[in-house]
């Protein structure tokens, strides 16, 4: 059996796994980007200080 | 969870060490499932006699489905501890919840909608199940509007929070809907874990993933979470050491 061949279903699968793998990535992301900045705006703050 | 972990954790740089240092864990295992889940459900598992291939959809439909539940209840839950305690994790842990639970019921209505389209033929329809999700959504978004409409912090916090406690209902129409109205959308596959309604070959990718998607979940959250409650505490002694 190919993956890449499912009988019509090609577009809707591969797009389902493309859209959740990258909501999880982007969720990831933006967490990660968050705690970033919060942590560099603490930073600067205590150097100011 | 007894009181006094409540009370432990409800302290902010207990609360800080704790996720921070269990994110990692969650992030790699949860990782490592979903990899797992992926290849048993696109590669290994058979097709279905009737759907065919498209039915491997469901490996990423049913875990995102239900992390869209799993993630309200949790937001509900921690709202509730917020304002009964007062807790400013608590609040902080449901504020970080909300954007990841509007997406992740984003792709459920997504990837359904890609389900629907070659199986029902339409991609939509207003059927109870589709419409109680759709209300999800919304009452996602509706607790991110309001946090983020409302200047004053505690007031943000108290009033999302009564959103976020009064969707709750919400939950048990999603889940009964296929069981309450006659509906387009299928009847849960695998709530009875005695006999679910799926072979062991297409059950075991999908429970890998759902379990992946949780633990994925936690690490998100952890994230997100300590970075609100390091916003919230900045002026505070401890933050300033870190």
């Amino acid at each position: 059996m190919s993956i890449f061949d499912m009988e019509g279903y090609n577009f809707y699968v591969w797009t389902s796994v493309f859209i959740s793998f990258l909501a999880l990535f982007l969720a990831y992301y933006d967490a990660l980007k968050k705690h970033k900045d919060v942590v560099k705006m603490i930073k600067n703050r205590n150097q100011s200080e | 969870m007894g009181l006094k972990a409540i009370y432990k954790y409800g302290s902010p740089p207990n609360f800080y060490r704790f996720v921070t240092r269990l994110e990692p864990w969650c992030l790699y295992f949860g990782l490592l499932l979903i990899l797992i889940g992926s290849a048993g459900g696109l590669f290994l598992a058979p097709k279905d006699y009737q759907m065919g291939d498209a039915f491997r959809i469901i490996y990423f439909h049913v875990p995102s489905a239900y992390l869209s539940m799993s993630a309200y209840a949790a937001m509900g839950f921690a709202s509730i501890i917020g304002i009964v305690w007062r807790s400013n994790v608590a609040f902080s842990v449901a504020k970080s919840i909300a954007p990841f639970g509007a997406l992740m019921t984003t792709i459920a209505l997504l990837t359904g909608m890609l389900w629907g389209k070659p199986m029902w033929g339409t991609a939509w329809v207003w059927d109870a199940r589709l419409t109680s999700e759709f209300i999800l959504l919304l009452l996602y978004l509706g607790y991110i509007t309001l946090h983020a409409s409302i200047r004053e912090q505690k007031k943000a916090d108290r009033s999302a929070s009564l959103v976020a406690i009064l969707g709750i209902i919400n939950l048990p129409i999603i889940h009964y809907s296929v069981v309450w109205w006659n509906t387009l959308h299928q009847a849960s596959t695998i709530s009875k874990l005695d006999s679910p309604s799926i072979v062991g070959e297409m059950l075991w990718p999908l429970l890998v993933m759902i379990i992946g998607y949780m633990f994925f979940f936690v690490a998100v959250i952890c994230r997100a979470s300590s970075a609100e409650v390091l916003k919230r505490e900045k002026r505070s002694s401890w933050v300033k050491a870190i």
